[in-house]
């Protein structure tokens, strides 16, 4: 241990050089974790943390919720399936709210069924005229007692669920009446109020994934997805998955290759020093120690600093990103770093333990 | 510099690990770039397709074309303008489309445009149960000119007459004539239907002069509620875009800094192998300036290899990816990207500089 830190005080600029480094590229790795999380959320979340077991949509949907349009029969289509113990429809549709800069989408409930499973804040909507909103962390707030004008129609934040958006996008959840009246007033009374998809709560003790294969069987031109494979559908959320994947894969990479390839320059280099060593009775252990503590530290260091800028960024900057690290994934993200770097050394260990102590005696040309 | 040059030629493992970690990074910057150009392309097709053109919003809409509602009495408004040549009109909605026939679950997203107008990009409308047809979607489900289409819940069938280039705007795009639209629209997507006589935006085309200039013209004529820009003013409104440029150009920003960083280290290791070396040849007259150009060289040399090799796995790695994500390898990107390698790579060299001016002549003879 004595050696190994010795050597990082004598060569402070190089070390120091790559705990930059490793710290940059852990930066960037939880930048996009953090924004690839958000991102993910905002558009799964309003379906993730659904009240409904199952949500019926058009069979040409594919699980799109802003692709999905139903007849208004199909909600006592799907209440009469054997196993369904209610069936409510729901709308939904991107709105312009006047003053502000971005648009909402409004969910229509003709029950809380269809709803959030949970109220952060304040109660459910039960009056015309009444919202429950659902911000995004990518997406401009609103709290309780704000009122919102969409369509020349005010709707007053009457409560507030966290993780239920969708698109991205502030999301009012209102009764259908409230969302018909405002589409119709969009479209100039041209267009009924669209039934988007029907949610479905199931009888007590069924699976909703084998509720949802019999409607979809049953009822014809639609499609039953339960709750959590309607979430994974999602269009979008793999596009994100794997775009950020792709990003994280490379910086796995850079990371283990730039802290292989220094080690391992730093053990050639000092190849004269560890014949030495082994030759007056270090041990393979003592000098290996050294490069294992050597890794630990740099690895170690430059991942706890990468958290701690990652974690600052996002916070200052969580009007814009709307994210923050999220402990489970820091925690996993940084172990594994740690195991590349260590994983990364071994070029330079079995370098280090192919040392022959008898060079010190030929200069290496021993055969 | 030319005995920095024959290292680099007669002894290039010795420079391996510094040119494969640069190459890894190389490739990343252009992974990244690739986002950065296919976010933003993927996302102003329609746009970009009008550059000819002057799009004209409502002034409440912040030229966003889904909050926008121009009434119809405009179109003669802008007509009688000086500079004008022809106004038409410009809606946009989101909704499935596939092969008719074809399984549900090969359905795409599609943004459906409704057009009057021809520009340099996009042919004229096609006729009544015709549709114009984004490249990119062909690139996801096997499609021709020829083919029908069927689009929305009620599957409308549309025969493609024509497939165009980068006109993805969000999803991939189709562009049926105004009048259609609102037929297709009320079928497939009611509830983004605008009132009768109301159209998301209109499109001006210039007699003569440029885009640009009848803008400016239009925005300071006397047209109450109505916001004529171009269509690169109409791209900066996008919130999205901006967002994701800045962010993107901020991470290829420190990936550099990465860059600079690995360089750095390796010459320094590298240097501290040629400590007698440097010794000797300043003993002789070498001067400190020289042996830094020599470094220079060097890193210039390892970087140009790294960005051969690297923009040629770019190339392979991208063309492995799935067609729908939004990843676009631009030449002037490229170009960026090479210029800023370079310029990074000689800087991280120069870090050896404080350690090249104290080695000490004198040192050569022990």
């Amino acid at each position: 241990m004595f050696i190994a830190f010795k050597e990082i005080r004598a060569s402070l600029g190089r070390f120091l050089l790559l705990i930059g480094a490793v710290m940059l590229l852990v930066v960037l790795l939880l930048f996009f974790q953090s924004v690839a999380g958000s991102l993910t959320l905002g558009i799964t979340g309003g379906i993730e943390n659904n009240n409904a077991d199952v949500l019926v949509f058009n069979e040409r949907a594919r699980g799109n919720p802003a692709a999905s349009f139903l007849n208004p029969g199909s909600v006592d289509e799907v209440g009469a399936v054997e196993g369904v113990a209610s069936a409510s429809a729901v709308g939904r549709g991107i709105f312009s709210v006047a003053g502000a800069d971005e648009d909402v989408v409004i969910v229509g409930l003709e029950d809380q069924l269809a709803g959030p499973a949970v109220v952060d804040d304040g109660r459910r909507p039960n009056a015309p005229g009444e919202a429950l909103v659902s911000t995004t962390s990518l997406a401009e707030g609103f709290a309780i007692g704000d009122v919102l004008t969409v369509e020349g129609m005010s709707f007053e934040a009457v409560g507030v669920t966290d993780e239920a958006a969708f698109d991205v996008s502030t999301t009012l959840y209102v009764s259908y009446s409230d969302f018909a009246a405002v589409t119709q007033t969009r479209s100039g009374g041209q267009a009924p109020a669209p039934l988007s998809w029907v949610a479905v709560a199931v009888d007590d003790g069924l699976d909703p994934a084998t509720v949802a294969e019999r409607i979809t069987e049953t009822v014809g031109g639609i499609e039953a997805l339960d709750r959590s494979t309607a979430a994974n559908e999602l269009p979008g959320a793999d596009q994100i998955t794997q775009s950020f994947s792709i990003l994280y894969l490379l910086l796995f990479i850079v990371v283990t290759i730039v802290t292989g390839v220094f080690f391992l320059i730093l053990t050639v280099q000092k190849q004269r020093s560890l014949v030495l060593l082994r030759a007056i009775g270090g041990s393979r252990w003592d000098v290996v120690k050294p490069v294992l503590i050597q890794v630990v530290i740099v690895v170690g260091l430059g991942v706890l600093l990468g958290v701690a800028v990652a974690g600052g960024l996002l916070e200052l900057a969580k009007d814009v990103f709307g994210s923050s690290l999220d402990p489970r994934t820091t925690i996993l993200t940084s172990g594994f770093i740690l195991a590349l770097g260590i994983l990364a050394s071994l070029g330079a260990i079995r370098r280090v333990l192919s040392v022959d102590p008898i060079e010190a005696t030929t200069g290496g040309s021993v055969a | 510099m030319s005995i920095a040059l024959k290292e680099l030629l007669r002894q290039p493992l010795r420079f391996l690990p510094v040119a494969g970690a640069l190459t890894l990074l190389v490739v990343l910057l252009v992974v990244l770039g690739g986002f950065l150009d296919g976010l933003e392309m993927s996302q102003t097709g329609a746009y970009r397709a009008h550059d000819d053109s002057v799009i004209v919003f409502d002034d409440g809409a912040k030229r966003q074309l889904q909050r926008s509602r121009v009434g119809v009495e405009a179109d003669s408004i802008l007509a009688a303008q000086d500079g004008v040549a022809r106004v038409g009109r410009l809606d946009a909605t989101f909704t499935v489309a596939g092969l008719l026939g074809a399984a549900n679950d090969e359905l795409e997203d599609v943004v459906l445009f409704g057009y009057d107008l021809s520009t340099a990009v996009l042919p004229d409308p096609p006729p009544a149960g015709s549709v114009v047809v984004d490249r990119q979607l062909a690139r996801v489900i096997d499609i021709d000119v020829g083919d029908q289409l069927a689009l929305g819940p009620t599957a409308q069938p549309l025969t493609i007459t024509a497939l165009v280039d980068d006109l993805t705007n969000a999803a991939p795009s189709l562009w049926v004539g105004s009048d259609q639209w609102q037929q297709l629209v009320a079928a497939a997507n009611p509830a983004a239907l605008l009132p009768d006589g109301f159209h998301q935006a209109l499109v001006v085309q210039p007699s003569s002069g440029d885009a640009e200039t009848l803008a400016a013209t239009l925005s300071q004529a006397d047209l109450d509620g109505l916001d004529p820009v171009t269509s690169e003013q109409a791209i900066g409104a996008l919130d999205v875009v901006q967002q994701q440029s800045s962010t993107f150009s901020g991470i290829i920003g420190v990936t550099f800094i990465i860059t600079l960083l690995v360089i750095a280290l390796f010459f320094a290791l590298i240097t501290l192998e040629r400590v007698s070396l440097y010794a000797v040849l300043k003993a002789i007259g070498a001067r400190t300036s020289e042996l830094l150009a020599g470094v220079s060289v060097q890193a210039v040399g390892i970087s140009i290899g790294a960005l051969a090799v690297g923009f040629a796995l770019s190339l392979a790695f991208v063309a492995l990816l799935p067609p729908e994500l939004p990843i676009r390898l631009e030449p002037s990107r490229l170009l960026q990207i090479a210029v800023g390698t370079i310029v990074t790579a000689v800087l991280g060299s120069l870090f050896t500089a404080r350690r090249l001016l104290r080695i000490d002549p004198a040192s050569a003879i022990g």
